[in-house]
C-alpha cells in the first residue's frame, strides 16, 4: 500500500502541493484530475522521491528509497527514456536494472504498437515516443504505475488501443495512478478519480460510489471545482455590450 | 581481440547510455597527444640553458647547468604542463556535460534516478572523465620522467648538480 501522509511541496514562497493525504492500495486504477498547474505532476515527483517535500511516503510502511523504488515506474509527458539507444536498448538496459522486468510484455506492446526494435528513439514520432514511454513503465515490472499525461499528442485511436491494452495486460497487484485531462475517455475504466486543485485534494471518489450517487464522473469533477457554464454567457453578453 | 571487446563493452555499461564511446575516446587520444607535444615546450628553455655551457662547442669548465627541476618549472613557468592541464579541465567538463545531457532531449534523468543502484548515475558520469584524468596524469608522470632520462643524456655528467631526484621530490613535497 502507497501512504502519502500530510505532502506539502512549496517552490520558494507558491506552494505546489498542501497536505495531501492519500491511501492507495494495491490493483486499483486511479485517475488523478486537476487543471494545469493544480499541482498533479509535482505530486506524483514527491512519490518517486524527485523532490524534497514535507510529510511522510511510504510504501507498506517502508519509506520510497532505492531499495523498494523499482516497485514505481513513471511515464511522463516529458519523457524518461534515452533518445540516442534503441528500444532494443533499452529493453536490456531495464533487464539489467529491475529484477521483475518483463521482456514479453515489451516485446508483446512493441509489436502490438509496431514500433521498431532498432531504431533510434528520437527517430520516432511524438505518439510513437509517448506509446514507448508508457510501455517501458508497464513493462519494468512495477506494482504501481505512475502516468502523468502520458497521451498528449496521440490521435483518438490510439488512445483507445492504449486503454483496450491496460486492461487486458494489467495484473491484479498492479496499481495505476494516470494524470490526465481526457476525463471522458478514461472514465469507464478507472476504478477512482481522484481531484486536485490549487495543490489540495478536493475529491476521492470510488466510481461505485459516483454509480450509486447516480452522478457521472464529468459532473463530479464540474461540482468539486465549482465550474460555473454560466461563465461562458456572461462573458459573451459582455462583449455583446462593448458592441 | 576478445579483451579489447570486453574492454569496450565495459567502459560502455560505464557511460551515459547512447554516447557516442570511439567519438569520446578519439577526442582523449587527440587531447593526450595535443598535451603531450605541449609538454614539448620544455625544449625551449633546456635548450636555452644547455647552450649557456658551452662555448665555441666546448663545455665551460666550472659551468653548471641549471637544475632539472628549475629548467621543468621555474623558468618556464610551468608552461610544458598547460596541456595536461587544459586535459584535466575538459574531463571536468565532460562531467558536467555528461550529467547533463540526462536532461537533453527527454528527462531521463527521471530513469536514472528511479534505478535501485544508486551509484549507476555517477558512474556513468565520473568513469570515462576519470580514466581521461588518469590517463593524462600517467602522461604527465611518463613525459617528465623521459625529460628526466634525456637531460642526464645531453648533459655533460660534470656540469649536473647533485640531488636532482631529491629537488624533483621536493618541489612535489612542496606542492602538495
Amino acid at each position: 500500500m502507497l501512504e502519502l501522509n500530510h505532502i506539502t511541496k512549496a517552490y520558494g514562497t507558491k506552494v505546489a502541493v498542501q497536505d495531501v493525504s492519500l491511501t492507495i492500495p494495491q490493483g486499483e486504477i486511479i485517475g488523478l484530475f486537476g487543471e494545469n498547474g493544480a499541482g498533479k505532476t509535482t505530486l506524483m515527483k514527491c512519490i518517486l522521491n524527485f523532490l524534497r517535500y514535507k510529510g511522510d511516503i511510504t510504501l507498506d510502511g517502508q519509506p520510497i528509497q532505492h531499495q523498494n523504488i523499482a516497485r514505481l515506474s513513471f511515464a511522463t509527458c516529458e519523457h524518461s527514456f534515452f533518445p540516442d539507444i534503441t528500444a532494443d536498448a533499452h529493453r536490456a538496459f531495464y533487464q539489467a536494472h529491475f529484477p521483475n522486468f518483463s521482456a514479453k510484455r515489451f516485446y508483446t506492446l512493441m509489436k502490438f504498437f509496431e514500433l521498431p526494435l532498432h531504431q533510434n528513439i528520437k527517430r520516432f514520432s511524438t505518439g510513437q515516443k509517448n506509446q514507448f514511454e508508457v510501455i517501458l513503465a508497464l513493462s519494468q515490472g512495477a506494482d504501481y504505475i505512475l502516468m502523468d499525461e502520458p497521451f498528449a499528442g496521440n490521435d483518438v485511436f490510439n488512445r483507445e488501443d492504449f486503454y483496450k491494452v491496460l486492461l487486458g495486460i494489467l495484473e491484479p497487484h498492479e496499481t495505476v495512478l494516470l494524470s490526465t485531462h481526457l476525463i471522458e475517455e478514461v472514465s469507464d475504466f478507472i476504478g477512482r478519480a481522484i481531484l486536485i486543485k490549487k495543490g489540495q485534494i478536493v475529491g476521492d471518489i470510488t466510481t461505485d460510489e459516483l454509480e450509486e450517487q447516480g452522478i457521472s464522473l464529468m459532473d463530479y469533477i464540474k461540482s468539486a471545482y465549482s465550474y460555473r457554464s454560466d461563465r461562458v454567457m456572461e462573458a459573451l453578453e459582455e462583449l455583446d455590450e462593448e458592441r | 581481440m576478445k579483451i579489447r571487446f570486453f574492454q569496450r563493452d565495459w567502459l560502455q555499461e560505464r557511460t551515459p547510455p547512447g554516447l557516442d564511446l570511439s567519438l569520446y575516446c578519439m577526442k582523449l587520444k587527440v587531447l593526450l597527444v595535443i598535451s603531450f607535444l605541449f609538454a614539448q615546450a620544455y625544449w625551449s628553455s633546456f635548450v636555452y640553458f644547455r647552450s649557456n655551457l658551452f662555448q665555441n662547442g666546448h663545455l665551460v669548465p666550472g659551468r653548471m647547468m641549471i637544475d632539472f627541476v628549475d629548467v621543468l618549472t621555474v623558468q618556464s613557468s610551468f608552461v610544458p604542463f598547460f596541456g595536461f592541464v587544459s586535459v584535466i579541465l575538459a574531463m571536468i567538463y565532460w562531467m558536467f556535460a555528461f550529467y547533463r545531457s540526462f536532461y537533453n532531449d527527454s528527462m531521463s534523468i527521471y530513469t536514472m534516478k528511479r534505478l535501485p543502484d544508486r551509484w549507476e548515475l555517477h558512474r556513468r558520469c565520473l568513469t570515462l572523465p576519470l580514466l581521461g584524468i588518469g590517463c593524462v596524469l600517467i602522461l604527465m608522470v611518463l613525459t617528465v620522467a623521459l625529460f628526466y632520462q634525456l637531460y642526464f643524456l645531453l648533459i655533460p655528467k660534470e656540469a649536473i648538480a647533485p640531488h636532482q631526484l631529491a629537488k624533483l621530490f621536493g618541489l612535489m613535497k612542496q606542492r602538495s
